[in-house]
């Protein structure tokens, strides 16, 4: 359910909510799908943002209106509040921190009492980081109904797509509905570049917010 | 009523205004109106109010549950009642539907009941109170029966604001009158209309249902219910709900009550089984399939130590645990892999059949047992190798799709292990050679070559690899004849190469009268020019044979580095990227170990040399040119270069090309030390020098420090303080250097203490942070004598105060130790003798540093941080004891009772107490300590009313610098 008056769109549209612990990517993730950016720094979500995010399947055009929502603080935001007219969602955790996977069963649970039988996926995010502590072998979550299970990286692009082909299937009850391009607002070519240096810039930027890898280490006892 | 209409408006507004700003401000004055008293009456009151629209009502509904959650304790006493009422009212007003705001009043109300105890509740408590209603107004039941579906739910909801002791005896209260919700559900069965919900509220009790025996569940008839649903298409989802949530109920209390346990666990295994047949049944909605298959699931994972019996009954389990496996849908399949796993762990352990005493019974039942799964284990091989073949429209999948098939590959790689541990690793490698060479064997030569079943056999034969013996000579003599022929597809050849790689060490130790190695570099060399990945596998697989087979190839250098000349030259038509050519670097580097000394210095300078002469161009190049080439074209040379350091294991022969490269290295340092980046990568190759040259490294290591200490006052790289980390672990305990590392640290730290002066500091620079602080625990590891009675301790410990609050993980958890590692350090083996500066130094810094890591503990902190800021009280508490309660006692009181009562204050200090004249206490007793620190944590987190009251009371953030010798105030 998009809003009414921002839906001049002719498209079919849906509303996704995005939930999950603070620090687990959530808006990295939808900033990505927007310009391709990634932003390390981190600020995080205070209440929510809106982002209309559009995908091109051989079935026609659809836009995924993405409530992304603030996870970080316990008393932030106004949590289920921004759930109402959801029509699917994205739980994310972050697989280098045990605890925002054993919330999730919460944030589901909490989804449910609002959005009854909503497709739903669950994303297992910076799969690229090393020091990962849920295993995928670990994630059981899913074999809960209408949920599905990806491993992401908001960082490095890995299964960006996934997440929304499921719900795209589910809410079109087509199972072989596909996607025919990338998604909407490819940047042209110059921007390309500007994004990259852009990337690259962040990188450096963020690089200051991150401790040297070191990769073997060993601990300090 | 103003207030009333202006919520409507905000909701309009949040939910469908066009602009963000607006929805924003919406958003906000939202959710500053739920944290008003107000909230309480104008939700109340709109929920009364026919006029409410949908969205008014769900709002409303979510505001009033939040406020019964997290804000009842701002009611006065008496409001209790009205508000008990009032409650009951809507959920009768709401019994119809909306289904969405019954919900969520009905968790209002299980909320309240967590604050309230039965006592207090009146009439009879909850449960009592459903019951009259049910008997006398059924139109109430469906609100009810959802009331009685959250009200277990909430039991372990920890958003509710209530404290730890106040919600286990709620989890009592619901457990103790189990027996009584299940009667009250099965009188609701006799609504049909109603099964649904009567499940759903079934399963969520069944986790608080350990007061009800396993032989009432057998014959209850909720039970049946849910047994007989599993073959309805409309119930099916809530059955197995059910059925799972009983599979965990027979499990939840170990392994002591099997016994008991055991009609019902035959009742489930006997239906779950029936249950078969439908899997195969395309007609079948998937996600209908899925349930089933989560049962199945459900079942052998929980059942495994069952299972492993071996027994005809579980046999039958298995072999349908081996159905699901073989389901088309690899998600399906999948979720048995986990079932496989432990049932492998569970046989193959001593452990597990330490019941049959002596040492010969154990044996002689392990392989009985191993005998009996040898079938099952056969066919688990069987069914999932397919999984492995490359599709046929491989190419047309998309990048995700191909990481996907990767992924997918592993796990069965996986699977294979687990087999070759019950079957043995030769059993299984025959298995799957018979494969191999039945797909070898229906291939013809000719064009239409089907390599992908030669392909996936062979995937399988390396994913065992570390299973096989190196002395193995059946099998892998054939598959190792065979690689070199078969045909230059380039799938095909990277598995060959993988498989190289995989069977280095028994390459290694294949006989020497065999030359087996020149025809697999051969097909390695032409992998390289064959497709990336390719060539990545071959590089990789000259890795692990130089790893492993370096004696054999110390002769053959020459070869090995044409190869890498090439490679790194780009011409010769190699397909190999960047990345990957580092895995030639490392084969080279091992092999050139194994070189006597003076061989391996030349070939040293020939491995650096690709590297070196470029990097000597770029620095030729006028100065401002060289300030404005791009990080990435130094470091790719200089990543190489550290990479040589890393693995050319002969510290002299490092020592050396370390200080002939050290004046490139020192231009490197001075022209770019404001770029992070190449800074970052020069100092990770002169860790390796350090690392592996040790005290060989001589005159460049004084030149090395001077230049980083002096740098690093400019340019404030972190990666300077990571490098010293290295040279303190190396030299930290070598008497000689004590007076040069002395300096170092005083440098290094002194200025580091000026640049993280408040928390905002911290905040912008966590990397710098994060490596004084990893660099001070190394120095008390090291080189403790140097660092404790220096001056720069002192304001380290005084900065370590200040950024203990930086929300950033690493960062703060460097702090952390740090602060442990001092307190600890008092009471180490040796620690008397800095027993006495430390004390110096934490002692007068007592107070504030309780305060700090109380504030921490009760909010200033996430709470995934508890349990390091609990290490360090518990640490400081170890260490110095009663003063540890005379600090705590000056700072609780500061927190209003309001927020933690007198009671748990003094609950708090007496903990404190006991674990400080407990020194060297139990782990048990540290263990009941750090769970109090958690419990205390807890209750000042409960709402953000009392997280604000404490932090406000507390206000770590402005302790920084107040005089040490004074009491706080505030």
């Amino acid at each position: 359910m998009a809003l009414p008056n921002q839906q001049t769109v002719e498209y079919p549209s849906f509303k996704l909510v995005l939930v999950g612990d603070g620090g687990t990517g959530k808006t990295t993730f939808v900033k990505r799908h927007l310009t391709g950016e990634f932003e390390k720094k981190y600020e995080p979500t205070i209440g929510v943002e809106v982002h209309p995010l559009d995908f091109h399947t051989n079935c026609g055009r659809i836009r995924f209106y993405c409530w992304d929502t603030a996870g970080q603080e316990k008393f932030g935001g106004l949590r289920d509040g921004y759930y109402i007219h959801g029509q699917c969602a994205i739980i994310m955790f972050d697989v280098t921190a045990r605890l925002t996977y054993k919330n999730v069963p919460t944030w589901h649970r909490d989804l449910c009492r609002v959005c009854e039988n909503i497709p739903v996926v669950l994303c297992g995010n910076k799969v690229d980081v090393k020091n990962r502590q849920v295993k995928a072998k670990m994630v059981t979550f899913h074999r809960k109904k209408n949920l599905q299970y990806y491993e992401i990286s908001a960082k490095s692009n890995y299964n960006f797509e996934k997440p929304f082909l499921y719900l795209a299937r589910k809410l079109a009850g087509d199972p072989n509905l596909h996607f025919v391009e990338s998604p909407a607002l490819a940047p042209p070519e110059v921007q390309i570049d500007l994004a990259q240096q852009q990337l690259h810039e962040q990188e450096l930027a963020a690089a200051a917010a991150q401790p040297l890898p070191d990769d073997d280490d060993e601990s300090l006892d | 009523m103003e207030l009333q209409n202006t919520v409507k408006e905000a909701l309009t507004a949040l939910y469908h205004h066009p602009d963000d700003a607006v929805r924003a401000q919406a958003d906000r004055w939202l959710q500053d109106f739920q944290h008003t008293l107000d909230a309480w009456q104008v939700s109340d009151n709109l929920l009364h109010d026919a006029s409410s629209n949908i969205e008014t009502l769900i709002f409303c509904s979510q505001t009033l549950r939040s406020k019964v959650q997290h804000d009842f304790e701002e009611l006065p006493a008496e409001a209790f009642r009205p508000l008990r009422d009032s409650l009951y009212a809507l959920l009768k007003k709401f019994s119809k539907g909306p289904p969405k705001v019954r919900t969520q009043i009905s968790i209002g109300i299980a909320a309240l009941a967590v604050h309230v105890s039965v006592e207090n509740w009146g009439d009879g408590g909850i449960l009592k109170w459903i019951s009259n209603e049910m008997g006398t107004h059924s139109e109430y039941i469906p609100g009810l029966l959802e009331l009685l579906i959250v009200l277990p739910e909430e039991a372990y909801n920890y958003r509710i604001a209530a404290r730890p002791e106040r919600r286990r005896q709620f989890e009592e209260e619901l457990a103790s009158s189990a027996k009584y919700a299940l009667n009250l559900l099965t009188a609701c069965l006799n609504f049909s209309e109603l099964k649904e919900q009567v499940l759903e509220s079934f399963a969520s009790w069944l986790r608080l249902s350990r007061g009800v025996s396993a032989s009432t569940l057998a014959s209850h008839p909720l039970v049946q219910t849910a047994l007989s649903c599993l073959n309805s298409e409309q119930y099916l989802e809530a059955a197995v709900n059910v059925v799972s949530e009983l599979i965990h109920y027979t499990t939840a209390n170990g392994s002591v009550g099997v016994a008991t346990q055991m009609p019902l666990i035959h009742l489930l295994v006997s239906h779950v089984m029936g249950l078969k047949d439908q899997l195969k049944d395309s007609s079948k909605d998937e996600e209908d399939i899925k349930a089933i298959a989560r049962l199945f699931a459900d079942m052998g994972d929980s059942y495994v130590d069952l299972i492993a019996s071996g027994s005809d009954e579980s046999m039958l389990v298995v072999n349908a645990l081996l159905e699901v496996t073989s389901h088309p849908d690899y998600d399906i399949s999948s979720m048995t892999y986990n079932f496989w796993h432990h049932l492998q762990l569970k046989l193959t352990r001593r452990e597990s059949y330490s019941s049959h005493g002596s040492d010969a019974f154990i044996e002689e039942e392990r392989k009985k047992r191993l005998h009996i799964f040898h079938l099952p284990f056969q066919m688990l091989v069987s069914l999932v190798n397919f999984r492995v073949e490359y599709p046929q429209k491989y190419d047309d999948l998309s990048e995700e799709d191909h990481k996907d098939f990767k992924h997918i590959r592993y796990a069965v790689g996986d699977v294979l292990v687990d087999a070759t541990e019950v079957l043995g690793g030769e059993a299984t490698l025959k298995l799957l050679y018979i494969k191999l060479v039945e797909a070898v064997g229906n291939c013809s030569n000719d064009e239409n070559y089907k390599w992908q079943p030669v392909e996936s056999a062979l995937y399988c034969i390396q994913a065992i690899s570390k299973s096989i013996s190196p002395q193995e000579m059946e099998i892998i003599p054939q598959v190792m004849t065979l690689l070199a022929k078969l045909p230059q597809q380039p799938q095909l050849l990277q598995t060959v190469c993988a498989t190289i790689g995989a069977y280095s060490k028994w390459i290694s130790s294949a006989p020497v009268e065999q030359p087996i190695l020149p025809p697999l570099v051969d097909t390695l060399t032409k992998a390289m020019s064959t497709s990336e990945d390719a060539a990545a596998a071959a590089t990789l697989a000259f890795k692990y044979i130089c790893e492993d087979c370096r004696k054999q190839f110390s002769g053959s250098l020459d070869g090995l580095f044409h190869i890498y000349h090439i490679a790194i030259s780009g011409e010769g038509g190699y397909k190999l990227q960047a990345d990957d050519s580092m895995y030639l670097v490392e084969a080279l580097s091992v092999v050139i170990t194994e070189l006597p000394k003076e061989h391996a210095k030349a070939a040293m300078e020939l491995l650096c040399l690709p590297s070196i002469t470029p990097l000597q161009k770029m620095i030729g190049q006028e100065g401002v040119t060289f300030q404005q080439i791009p990080a990435r074209q130094l470091t790719f040379h200089m990543d190489r270069i550290a990479c040589i350091f890393r693995n050319v294991n002969l510290p002299e022969v490092v020592a050396d090309a370390m200080l002939t490269l050290w004046p490139l290295f020192k231009t490197i340092f001075d022209q770019r030390a404001w770029d992070m980046r190449t800074m970052e990568s020069l100092c990770r190759a002169c860790k390796y020098a350090v690392r592996t040259s040790g005290r060989y490294m001589g005159i460049t290591i004084g030149a090395m420090l001077e230049t980083i200490q002096s740098l690093y006052q400019r340019h404030n790289q972190a990666c300077f303080l990571y490098l010293s980390s290295e040279v303190i672990k190396i030299f930290g305990s070598d008497p000689s250097c004590a007076s040069f590392l002395r300096s170092l640290i005083a440098i290094l730290f002194s200025h580091t203490t000026k640049l993280l002066s408040t928390i905002q500091d911290f905040t912008a620079r966590p990397d710098i942070a994060d490596d004084c602080y990893l660099l001070a625990s190394r120095c008390i590891r090291y080189c403790p004598d140097l660092f404790i009675p220096s001056s720069v301790f002192p304001s380290l410990v005084d900065c370590a105060m200040i950024g203990i609050t930086i929300q950033h993980r690493d960062a703060c958890r460097s702090i952390l130790t740090f602060l442990s590692d001092v307190l600890d350090l008092g009471n180490s083996s040796n620690g008397d003798k800095y027993r006495s500066i430390t004390d110096s130094v934490v002692v007068p810094r007592g107070s504030s540093l309780t305060r700090i890591l109380i504030a921490s503990l009760t909010g200033a902190l996430p709470s995934s941080r508890i349990e390091e800021v609990s290490y360090v009280v518990l640490s400081l508490t170890r260490s110095y004891g009663a003063r540890v309660v005379e600090w705590a006692k000056g700072i609780m009181t500061l927190i209003p009772a309001a927020a933690l009562t007198e009671a748990e204050c003094t609950r708090f200090l007496q903990s404190l107490a006991d674990a400080a004249t407990t020194a060297g206490s139990s782990s048990d007793r540290s263990a009941s300590f750090l769970n109090m620190l958690e419990e205390v944590s807890e209750v000042c987190r409960r709402n953000k009313t009392v997280q604000e009251i404490v932090q406000g009371a507390l206000r770590p953030i402005d302790l920084h610098f107040t005089p040490l010798s004074k009491d706080i105030t505030v």
